[in-house]
Formats: structure tokens, C-alpha cells, sequence
């Protein structure tokens, strides 16, 4: 395996959860596979376009996938219009589910990178919907800390969703 | 006071609330299931090396060239007028304008930006060094202690941050640091950006965000501030009492000069 497989390899094991992680919450699984292995061939052989600046790699690698994935539903229903009657889905209401399953993959992805207490707080409030203080007396920590945590995690999950690109 | 559903108290006025707010509507969403990592079976990674195998890869020298990408300056910007009132101040602050023409930095090959910043914890203190330079450098600031001046906690801080521009966007990235990492009291870091006046004091002063020495990462400007004039960066402890103003404990401060 030349030096540059194995950077596509280090990429998959860092990113390929939350790539395949989409394909299976929007596909089928066999779908979910051969989709999650088209946006990794796609991504390596597009990585030139990643700019760092504009975004982070897993942000650049949700959008690929969200192409990929709306791809191969459209052409799916291609072929499915071929066979049955019109009225199936709605092409825009699939598309804005898949938009929103890859924005909250994304989102749980870069809950999973946070600090252990940040992420503990931001599961308890959001998840679970503590309020700050029953956060603070579960987890033993000041009010002002937990507040603070999760201030902090809001900010680098903002920073892992950030991309410029559309 | 009960906050239910983990709603953040927005004490500063950073222009950010909407990000944040619509990042927390998207945890609201998330079940537990959904942070539990999905983990692709085996025979994806096969076929991929397949497919790759099948298929030579380009080499690393084509693999790097660069998107020719228009020049991320905005459409009326021209070079920002030189301060007229050559203000020294304690910060030393050059005089010479912070151009937006960007300066087009060679991108590095892609798995080069995966890789993380070094981060070394020696002693008491977090330790940076940014190991890739991507975004085009408008700007920088080295950061120094005041003795005299700081609070004590920065006695052996230092930092140097750059101005960037990402693709149209002024952020302020780390490129060093040395900060405190052990804080005993229960306080964090907080990034400012300073408008002096012309004897050198603070005429205005917006914050960009927290400090986490273990993930410095960069911060974005608002479109309001204008780096010209908000030219020196400072890092303060901010106690956590819930007062979102600057403690006045600074540990660093240093003037942005164009690169």
C-alpha cells in the first residue's frame, strides 16, 4: 500500500462512522455501503479541492456525502418512475431529510470529539434536557463551570461545523 | 433561576447568538443513538482499497495543485487607510495599514491539514505550535506579559496570533503559545480585540470567544469590528462570576502589523 492509500486509510478511520453513518440513516444498507465507499474514492480523488481554510475535513466530507447520497436517491427514483405510477416521495422533502440527517451527524460527531466534560455537559442539557443546575448538582460542578463548559463546547462544535463552501 | 433545556445565557454581545442558537436547536434533536459512532463493516474499507488499486492513484505532485481560486478580497475593499493618529501607546502599534489583499499561501497536501497541532503540556503550562499554514496571512500580534501591568497568572505566557483571511472571512489562529494551564481558580481565558485611543488607552473592546488551551483553534471577527482600528489583541482571566466584561487581568497583550 503506497504512503498516500494509507492517508486516505487515516482519514476513513477518523471520518468513516460519521460518513457511513449517514448513508445508513438515509439508505438502505446495501445502498449505505457502496454510497459510503463512492464518497471516499470521490474524496481522494478531489482532495486537492479541500481548503482548510474554508472548513474543516470532516465538514467538506459531510458535504460530498450529502451529494452523493441526494445523487443516488434521484437516480433510484429514476428508475423507479420507470416502473411505478407518479406520487411516490416528493423529490424536495427526501432532499431536506438528507440535509438534515448530515447536519446532525455532523453535529453528534463533534459532540463526541469534545473535552469529556464539555461533552458531558452539552449531552445533559440538550440530550437529556437538564437544566444547568441539575447538571451541576449530577455532576458535582459549579453552576458557573458547567455554564461555561458548555459555552465552550458550543463554540467548537460552531467551529466543526464551519464551512464556506455550499 | 431554572434554564430547562440547557439555554446559554448570552451575556456578551459577540454576533454569534444566531450560530449558536441554531447549534443547540441541532442538539435538542439528537437522540443518544445518534451519538453512538455507526462503524462501517469491514468490506467498505475493501472496497475502496480495491477501487484504489484498480484504479492507479495520482502522485503526490499532481495531487497538490492548487485550485486557482479568485482572490477572496471583497468587491470594494482597498487597502485600509494608515492610522492618522500614530498611536504608540503601550503596545508599540505600527502604523502600517492591514492590507485584505490576500497573499495566496501554497495549500498543503490534504492529509497534512487532518493531522492535529502539536500540543505539549509541559510543566504548567499548554504548549501550541500550528503545524500547517493554509489560510493567507493578513496580520500578526506577538503577545507579551506585562509585569508591571498583567496579572501574575501570565509571568510565563507568551502567544502569537495571526490575522487570516478565510475565503473573505477575518479570523484570528493561533500560530504559538505558552499559556497557563493549570488555572486553580475557577476561571477560563477569554480573546479580546482592543481599540485604543490615541493616548494608548482602551477606547472600545470586543470579545472573541473563550480561550481552550487544549484545543486553541481560531476565532472569527464580526463583520463589525474593523481589525484596523480594533488593532491589539489582549488575552484575560475571566473569573466565572457570570460577568461577561473584562476582569481587567489581562496576562498577554500584543499590537496586529501587517504582515
Amino acid at each position: 500500500m503506497s504512503g498516500s492509500d494509507g492517508a486516505l486509510k487515516q482519514v476513513y478511520a477518523a471520518h468513516g462512522s460519521l460518513v457511513y453513518g449517514i448513508c445508513r440513516r438515509a439508505l438502505s444498507p446495501e445502498q449505505a455501503d457502496e454510497v459510503a465507499q463512492d464518497v471516499f474514492l470521490n474524496a481522494w480523488r478531489a482532495r486537492s479541492q479541500f481548503d482548510p481554510s474554508r472548513g474543516t475535513l470532516p465538514a467538506w466530507l459531510v458535504g460530498i456525502t450529502r451529494r452523493r447520497v441526494i445523487d443516488h436517491l434521484r437516480s433510484e427514483r429514476r428508475h423507479s418512475d420507470r416502473r411505478a405510477a407518479e406520487g411516490d416521495l416528493p423529490e424536495p422533502a427526501s432532499e431536506a431529510a438528507v440535509e438534515r440527517i448530515a447536519e446532525r451527524m455532523l453535529v453528534a460527531d463533534a459532540v463526541r470529539d469534545l473535552p469529556d466534560r464539555a461533552r458531558e455537559a452539552i449531552q445533559l442539557a440538550y440530550v437529556h434536557d437538564l437544566t444547568h443546575q441539575q447538571i451541576s448538582e449530577r455532576t458535582g460542578r459549579a453552576l458557573g463551570t458547567v455554564k461555561s463548559d458548555i459555552r465552550r463546547g458550543l463554540q467548537k462544535i460552531r467551529h466543526q461545523l464551519e464551512t464556506t463552501s455550499g | 433561576m431554572a434554564e430547562s433545556g440547557g439555554k446559554v445565557a448570552r451575556g456578551g454581545d459577540d454576533g454569534d447568538g444566531e450560530d449558536l442558537e441554531r447549534i443547540e436547536d441541532l442538539l435538542r434533536s439528537l437522540s443518544e443513538e445518534d451519538l453512538e459512532p455507526f462503524d462501517p463493516p469491514d468490506h467498505v474499507w475493501a472496497g475502496i482499497e480495491a477501487a484504489l488499486a484498480a484504479d492507479p492513484v495520482e502522485t503526490a505532485s499532481t495531487a497538490e495543485t492548487a485550485l486557482t481560486a479568485e482572490t477572496a478580497a471583497k468587491p470594494d475593499s482597498e487597502p485600509f487607510p494608515p492610522g492618522d493618529d500614530a498611536s504608540d501607546g503601550s503596545d508599540g502599534a505600527s502604523t502600517a495599514p492591514i492590507s485584505l489583499d490576500s497573499r495566496r499561501a501554497r495549500r498543503p497536501p490534504w492529509w497534512l491539514a487532518a493531522a492535529a497541532a502539536a500540543v505539549l503540556v509541559a510543566g504548567g503550562a499548554a504548549v501550541f505550535v500550528r503545524q500547517t499554514d493554509d489560510a493567507p496571512v493578513v496580520a500578526s500580534a506577538q503577545l507579551t506579559f506585562d509585569a508591571e501591568q498583567f496579572d501574575p497568572l501570565g509571568s510565563d505566557a507568551s502567544a502569537r496570533v495571526s490575522l487570516v483571511d478565510a475565503d473573505g472571512r477575518l479570523r484570528i489562529a493561533f500560530d504559538e503559545a505558552r499559556l497557563p494551564a493549570d488555572l486553580t481558580e475557577d476561571a477560563d481565558l477569554e480573546l479580546w480585540l482592543i481599540e485604543p485611543d490615541s493616548e494608548g488607552q482602551v477606547r472600545d473592546l470586543r470579545s472573541l470567544g473563550l480561550v481552550d488551551v487544549d484545543d486553541l483553534g481560531s476565532f472569527p471577527i464580526p463583520d463589525d469590528v474593523d481589525p484596523d482600528r480594533f488593532r491589539v489583541v489582549d488575552i484575560s482571566v475571566e473569573p466565572r462570576d457570570g460577568d461577561p466584561a473584562h476582569s481587567g487581568r489581562s496576562i498577554l497583550r500584543g499590537a496586529l502589523e501587517a504582515s
